[in-house]
């Protein structure tokens, strides 16, 4: 009898001290939503929990908005993210955005366009807005059953794509230097050239880039071979046969 | 300088006002939009790195746009007006 007492003394003991630390482990994360609700008004802390739910880090979310000297415009900036990779760039959670890298961003991209003189098509040039996204650059035209690919949230028939299905999101984020305030990454698109056509395209080393504007650490680093196909190359035909396939993730 | 400051800003007018004429056929269009009114604003009040990295950006994100037949050469050459003007 006296076991059994000490016994369920020890278990009302037990659960009052899981049951205080529950409480207190649920008022303390929550007053800050609490906070903020009263801020910007009904509704936050649900949409909040929300993104949190879905994977947002809670403790770089909690850090932003504490942080923030306009909590309004953050609340605004990552209801209105294409993805969770762009609210992640506005809570600066680095870790969690796969193929950046850290350290200070340099420009390395091409400083003027570049023209092919057996093309002898000033259409055909790379210009220097499209150069800049290049650390080198080659003209080259694509043979017959060449296939390309392109990973986009928006125009499947844009101008730049590569020549390699990349295997994840970093390759695409990192690799080829897409912030992800550009594209959510949620198609993926294959082009192949027509039998007996070429495709004339730019053809080189993708340039680094800020991950956003005013950020130097970290950045993109690009160095993934990319391919631009000029304007005048992506005509009606050209639209038509690109092709929409599964993400290869 | 001055006169290369008015021909970006009159380039940008040109660039909202074809946009917002793409915002009206596709909705889609409205975030690219505001990306480069956005940039517009800070264009003006920097220059140098800044501006040029800034408008590499709007060309970049361009790349996700599909626009009309009728105007979707003219804003991909404002565009590379508009870098060429900050790329001294």
């Amino acid at each position: 009898m006296k076991k059994k007492s000490v016994s369920l003394l020890l278990l009302w003991l037990l659960l009052s001290v899981s049951f205080i630390s529950c409480t207190d482990h649920d008022v303390e994360p929550q007053a800050w939503l609490n906070n903020l609700e009263t801020l910007l008004g009904q509704g936050t802390k649900s949409t909040v929990e929300g993104w949190i739910d879905a994977g947002l880090d809670d403790e770089k979310t909690k850090e932003a908005f504490d942080k923030s000297g306009d909590k309004a415009a953050l609340f605004n900036s990552l209801k209105t993210a294409i993805s969770i990779y762009d609210q992640r760039v506005y809570i600066e959670d680095w870790d969690h955005i796969p193929g950046i890298e850290k350290g200070n961003y340099v420009a390395n991209g091409l400083k003027s366009g570049v023209s092919n003189a057996s093309w002898a098509n000033p259409d055909l040039d790379l210009s220097a807005s499209d150069a800049a996204n290049f650390a080198d650059a080659k003209a080259d035209e694509l043979s017959a059953g060449t296939k390309i690919y392109r990973v986009t949230g928006g125009n499947p028939a844009g101008g730049y794509w590569t020549a390699q299905i990349p295997a994840s999101v970093g390759d695409v984020i990192g690799g080829t230097a897409v912030r992800p305030a550009w594209n959510n990454f949620s198609k993926f698109y294959v082009y192949e050239v027509p039998a007996g056509q070429t495709l004339k395209v730019w053809r080189g080393t993708t340039a680094a880039q800020q991950i956003a504007d005013g950020v130097i650490n970290p950045f993109l680093p690009g160095k993934a071979e990319q391919i631009f196909i000029p304007f005048v190359v992506r005509d009606a035909t050209f639209k038509t046969l690109v092709k929409e396939i599964p993400l290869p993730w | 300088m001055v006169n290369e400051l008015s021909q970006i800003d009159h380039l940008f007018k040109e660039l909202i006002a074809l946009l917002s004429a793409e915002s009206q056929v596709d909705p889609y269009n409205v975030q690219f939009l505001k990306y480069v009114e956005e940039r517009r604003s800070l264009v003006k009040q920097t220059d140098g790195n800044q501006a040029k990295e800034a408008i590499r950006g709007i060309n970049r994100y361009s790349d996700e746009f599909a626009f009309s037949d009728a105007h979707a050469k003219k804003i991909k050459d404002i565009i590379d007006s508009l870098y060429d003007l900050v790329n001294c």
